[in-house]
């Protein structure tokens, strides 16, 4: 698990990223390989916050459409970030429109709920907090919100990207983004105040 | 499930946040709100990120990503044409390549536009001959009548010898005579055009004042050009043997002719005639050569 940083570091890949796509449209497969993996973790994340535990089946069929259309692609490695992103919100709105039919609870917040809060500082909420617990946390907010956050901060997406995969104005994705993070922001805080995080996260979502 | 992220590095930094906010409040439960009070969007966005990425990827995943890229490779899919939400490139390096093609496209109206100019110069050169237009309706129907192209209707209706010589000739004919024409319609042009706006400046003026040895120059060559010295002389060369053809169309215009011509070329007629072609195509057609011959001649004196 060498994870940490990694929304820092994003652009940092990014040179790597698009020397591996422009590879990859040669026809070199392992240079997808390492596209696939320098990306696919971002692109999981930001779908589990859109469809749950289904991401994985949903990212599955984003590559295949990915793999199948790489040739079409222009652009640089954040161009990549940004067309993928693209493709696997379509195919998780998609697998959305199926499951309207028979709509079931996410689990996601239960679990939460059933974890134990032992994050009784602030210090020890931002060293501790578990991938499910932020997920809880970004799911808790409006989904606009939650979109332009994970967009930003796990996809690593700037603005006008993030506002083209969304398909809105750069402005209110921004304002979006910031809304929610001063969100998430005062969340952490409370919790690590009244040391009743479970309740208070209920309570958020 | 349930990882909890404990990696070194971004810890040690997150750390440094509540002991530099340590000392408003003392002691642990102090740094829990001055820890609070300092959270920056920063902070937070590399908290998030830290906790919510993994990295270690889903092996099988890959694997049936590859193979769709393999599918698709051996498929040919990958020669697909870009649609507009593939391209991602960012929006400057677009906007260059569209600069460019504008440049391009404005350079090339740019040119269409001064050609039309420069034609149209040519035009306007040969209104004054409205009343020669006259006389060459009544003339034309004659060579009209033979056919309405230029070279073909003059030999046929000089005579038949000039037939054998003009299937050598008649490509010289017509280019030789409008060239002619051509600087003279210039020089008429030159006089009302001098002055005004850049027309001079085009190809087809600096052509002229070359010629004519300078800008000073050009009345004196203009005027050598209207009686028929000036140009004589290149075309005399080739011009021998369509003379003996174009001569005889000259008749109304010719004994005048050859009497400025201190050379006696025969090559005046032509030349003389041409002049009027070219004046006069450049307003008209082609067909308007046919009548010229005699129209030349009447109009001078």
């Amino acid at each position: 698990m060498g994870h940490g940083g990694e929304s820092r570091r994003a652009p940092a890949y990014d040179g790597e990223l698009g020397a591996a796509v422009a590879r990859a449209q040669q026809g070199d497969e392992a240079a997808f390989a390492v596209a696939y993996r320098l990306v696919q973790p971002g692109l999981l994340v930001y779908v589990r916050g859109l469809v749950g535990d289904d991401a994985e089946d949903v990212m599955s069929d984003a590559w295949l459409e990915i793999a199948r259309d790489l040739g079409r692609f222009k652009g640089d490695g954040a161009g990549f970030r940004g067309w993928t992103a693209t493709i696997a919100r379509h195919r998780a709105l998609d697998h959305l429109r199926r499951q309207r039919v028979r709509p079931r609870p996410s689990t996601l917040e239960q679990d939460v709920l059933d974890l134990p809060g032992p994050q009784s500082t602030y210090d020890q909420a931002m060293e501790s907090m578990s991938t499910e617990r932020a997920l809880a946390l970004v799911g808790g907010l409006p989904r606009d919100q939650a979109e332009a956050v994970l967009l930003r901060v796990v996809v690593g997406l700037d603005g006008p990207a993030a506002a083209r995969v969304l398909g809105k104005r750069p402005g209110a994705v921004r304002t979006a983004a910031y809304r929610g993070l001063k969100r998430l922001a005062k969340q952490l805080g409370v919790e690590s105040v009244t040391d009743e995080a479970p309740r208070t996260l209920g309570e958020s979502t | 499930m349930g990882e909890r992220q404990n990696d070194g590095g971004p810890a040690g930094r997150r750390r440094a946040h509540p002991g530099t906010s340590a000392p408003p409040g003392p002691g642990g439960p102090g740094s829990v709100t001055g820890g609070r009070r300092v959270v920056d969007a920063a902070d937070l966005e590399a908290l998030l990120a830290a906790a919510l990425i993994r990295r270690d990827v889903d092996a099988g995943a890959e694997q049936r990503a590859v193979a769709a890229f393999l599918t698709a490779r051996e498929s040919g899919a990958h020669g697909a044409r870009t649609r507009r939400r593939d391209d991602w490139r960012t929006r400057r390096s677009r906007l260059g390549r569209h600069s460019l093609k504008a440049t391009l496209s404005l350079v090339a109206a740019g040119l269409t536009l001064s050609g039309v100019a420069v034609a149209g110069i040519g035009a306007t050169a040969g209104a004054p001959d409205g009343p020669t237009q006259d006389d060459r309706g009544t003339h034309a129907p004659s060579p009209g009548a033979a056919g309405p192209s230029i070279g073909p209707s003059t030999s046929p209706s000089t005579g038949g010898p000039a037939d054998p010589d003009t299937g050598t000739d008649r490509p010289d004919r017509p280019g030789r005579p409008r060239t002619a024409g051509d600087t003279e319609a210039h020089c008429r042009a030159y006089e009302q055009v001098r002055g005004r706006g850049k027309a001079l400046d085009s190809t087809a003026w600096k052509r002229l004042t070359e010629a004519a040895g300078g800008a000073e120059n050009v009345d004196a060559y203009c005027a050598g050009q209207s009686e028929g010295t000036g140009a004589g002389a290149p075309p005399a060369t080739t011009g021998a043997p369509p003379a003996t053809t174009g001569a005889p169309p000259a008749t109304t215009g010719a004994p005048e002719r050859k009497g400025d011509d201190a050379a006696g070329r025969s090559g005046n007629g032509s030349s003389g005639n041409a002049g009027d072609n070219a004046t006069r195509g450049a307003g008209n057609g082609p067909d308007g050569s046919a009548g010229k011959p005699g129209s030349p001649g009447a109009d001078r004196p």
